[in-house]
């Protein structure tokens, strides 16, 4: 019989039993399902972690040094102009493309602020977008053009600009020096849990910093480079010859580290659950077997007949493998399909999505085959052993 | 034809070794219609089991068109099953959910033919059977007669060189048993179709030309009909 003959002859079969078939490929489906759930989340974690950690939309990949200063109250920078000196003399060597040194970039920072002609050490706030999280009391907030146009405008708090003038309203349309660049004070703002005391736009401070002077140094390497370890290398660099090398310390937090550590419990995971719907799957497969065993004895009649009409002991047990084969393979892809659907469903309630990709198919379908060929193989060689003279009689 | 010579057949049964056919010698032309008769348990059953390729274990020599079948392998068999053989049995022996048309054509497809291209031919015998326009019922859904003809129909469609039918009339009354023998007397008439029938009755048994009796795994008698 061809090949595309019995294909159709073992799907006839199936369908004819349409109810048993759907039952027996339930676990196959369930199985197939959750290793596909937790495949995608995971390559979603995955992909979504790499995108955060690196932020490489150039293709190249950047790390940042801190310096953290032995005596917490001290407001010095640890980087300047010397510090980058010494890097962009060995730049090559380093693969780097270029070093900056930024502002600490989690939103705040410690400077020196003049205001009503007296020097205060305060904490700014700075922005890349206008903030809503602030209460104006008084004034204006810092508008998304000002933010734009890097307007040195600036909003202060109600407490500083109490103890610096008799009034609230008083402090406006004053002018504020952060870093040697006047601000005009647009607003007055309750404090808030962070305690900062100054808002300004990061645009115009990181400006006033001129790249001179900070605790963060960020650096940009060519991609391919081996980031983690050419950072290393800097670090022991400015550890030893640093502008402030004796007064605090430089030190990398390695994202690769973090970003292989992250992924290895998402492996572990993925293993994990994998084992389990591994068992699923094993006794998924039972189920293909038994009822396969009890196709073949139900339908002796129909074996007889079939070889007493030309068919050989070898398409019978093509026909039946087919059967089973046929069967886990569609549980297979139905377990594809509902797998994806709630990777996309529970992904909606988390900061990433799920990435399917066409090695899940792969896996999922040849999985499921491999089910329906070890489990099929016994009753199908158990169909094709029949005797013909016994089931004629 | 079919050239039987000195033939035995060995059952084991428990501790017993059963001699169920005793130097069973028989040859039987193209175009014959041959009816084998014989009470229960007297190998008439094994013999045409034998003669039909169904059985491949016996001793002696079968020769088939002057081939030997000792040393066939089992695949052969399937082979000589499909293309040379029309079986036909008491209880019909249709699929069950294969539709009246998918049996009749079940055979062509284990001779390698594609489903889609078999059609006409299935028509053609089917309506050689007096059975038009059923093709697409099930089985269940025909009368016993009906049926026995869907078998006829399977059994004639890949022109096989011989028809074996194994009590074919025994689960239909009489009158469509007439029926049905009326259909194997016209193919052996107008087809020149070989036929071995087996049957216990001699009423049907001597519709044929030729009626071989055994008794205990022995030729008893051999003879032509008197029509």
């Amino acid at each position: 019989m061809k090949m595309t003959e019995q294909f159709f002859t073992a799907l006839r079969s199936l369908l004819t039993n349409r109810r048993r078939s759907i039952l027996t490929v339930l676990g196959i489906v369930i199985g197939i399902a959750s290793v596909i759930t937790i495949i995608s989340l995971g390559k979603g974690v995955e992909k979504a972690t790499l995108k955060n950690l690196q932020a490489s939309s150039s293709g190249k990949q950047s790390t940042v040094v801190d310096y953290y200063a032995d005596d917490l109250n001290s407001t010095a920078s640890g980087f300047e102009a010397s510090d980058l000196a010494l890097i962009n003399a060995s730049q090559a060597s380093f693969g780097l493309v270029k070093a900056d040194i930024v502002s600490d970039n989690d939103g705040s920072a410690e400077s020196e602020a003049s205001i009503n002609g007296a020097d205060q050490n305060v904490t700014v706030k700075l922005l890349k977008y206008p903030s809503s999280d602030l209460e104006i009391l008084s004034g204006y907030n810092i508008s998304k053009n000002n933010i734009m146009l890097a307007d040195p405008v600036a909003l202060i708090s109600k407490k500083l600009a109490t103890s610096f003038y008799s009034s609230v309203n008083q402090a406006l349309d004053t002018s504020v020096t952060v870093n040697g660049i006047s601000y005009q004070v647009i607003g007055i703002f309750k404090e808030d849990m962070e305690l900062d005391d100054i808002a300004i736009s990061k645009t115009v401070y990181e400006r006033s910093n001129n790249g001179e002077a900070g605790n963060k140094l960020k650096l940009t390497f060519n991609r391919g480079e081996n980031v983690s370890k050419q950072t290393k290398k800097i670090v022991s660099l400015l550890n030893k010859q640093g502008s402030h090398h004796l007064q605090g310390s430089y030190e990398h937090m390695d994202m690769g580290a973090i970003l292989k550590g992250v992924g290895s419990v998402i492996n572990g995971l993925t293993y994990f659950i994998s084992a389990i719907a591994g068992i699923s799957l094993f006794i998924a497969g039972i189920g293909v077997m038994n009822m396969m065993y009890i196709s073949v004895s139900e339908r002796t009649q129909e074996i007889g007949i079939r070889l007493a009409i030309g068919a050989s002991p070898k398409s019978i047990l093509l026909q039946f493998l087919l059967e089973a084969v046929l069967l886990t393979g569609m549980g297979g892809v139905l377990g594809f399909g509902i797998g994806c659907g709630l990777a996309w469903l529970i992904s909606l309630f988390l900061p990433f999505r799920a990435v399917v990709g066409l090695e899940s198919f792969i896996l999922a379908f040849s999985v499921s085959a491999i089910v329906g060929i070890v489990f099929g193989i016994f009753p199908a060689r158990q169909a094709a052993k029949k005797n013909l003279i016994d089931i004629l009689k | 034809m079919i050239r039987l010579e000195r033939l035995n057949k060995f059952y084991q049964q428990g501790d017993e070794k059963i001699h169920v056919l005793k130097d069973v010698s028989l040859q039987i032309q193209q175009g014959e219609f041959v009816a084998i008769m014989g009470p229960s348990g007297s190998g008439k059953s094994t013999l045409i089991n034998i003669i039909g390729f169904l059985d491949h274990q016996f001793m002696g020599q079968y020769r088939f068109k002057g081939e030997s079948m000792i040393d066939q392998s089992l695949s052969d068999y399937a082979r000589l099953r499909n293309q040379n053989v029309g079986f036909v049995f008491q209880n019909f022996k249709l699929i069950a959910n294969l539709s009246v048309a998918e049996n009749v054509g079940l055979p062509l497809l284990y001779a390698g033919h594609r489903r889609k291209n078999i059609a006409d031919q299935v028509n053609d015998v089917l309506s050689s059977v007096n059975l038009q326009g059923v093709g697409a019922k099930l089985p269940m859904q025909l009368s016993g007669g009906q049926q026995q003809r869907v078998a006829i129909a399977r059994a004639l469609i890949t022109r096989p060189s011989f028809l074996l039918a194994d009590e074919p009339t025994g689960a239909l009354d009489s009158h469509t048993s007439q029926e049905i023998l009326k259909l194997f007397i016209d193919l052996n008439h107008k087809s020149r179709s070989t036929i071995i029938m087996v049957t216990h009755d001699f009423q049907v048994a001597r519709l044929s030309q030729r009626i071989i009796r055994i008794l205990d795994g022995r030729i008893e008698s051999d003879r032509s009909v008197d029509q």
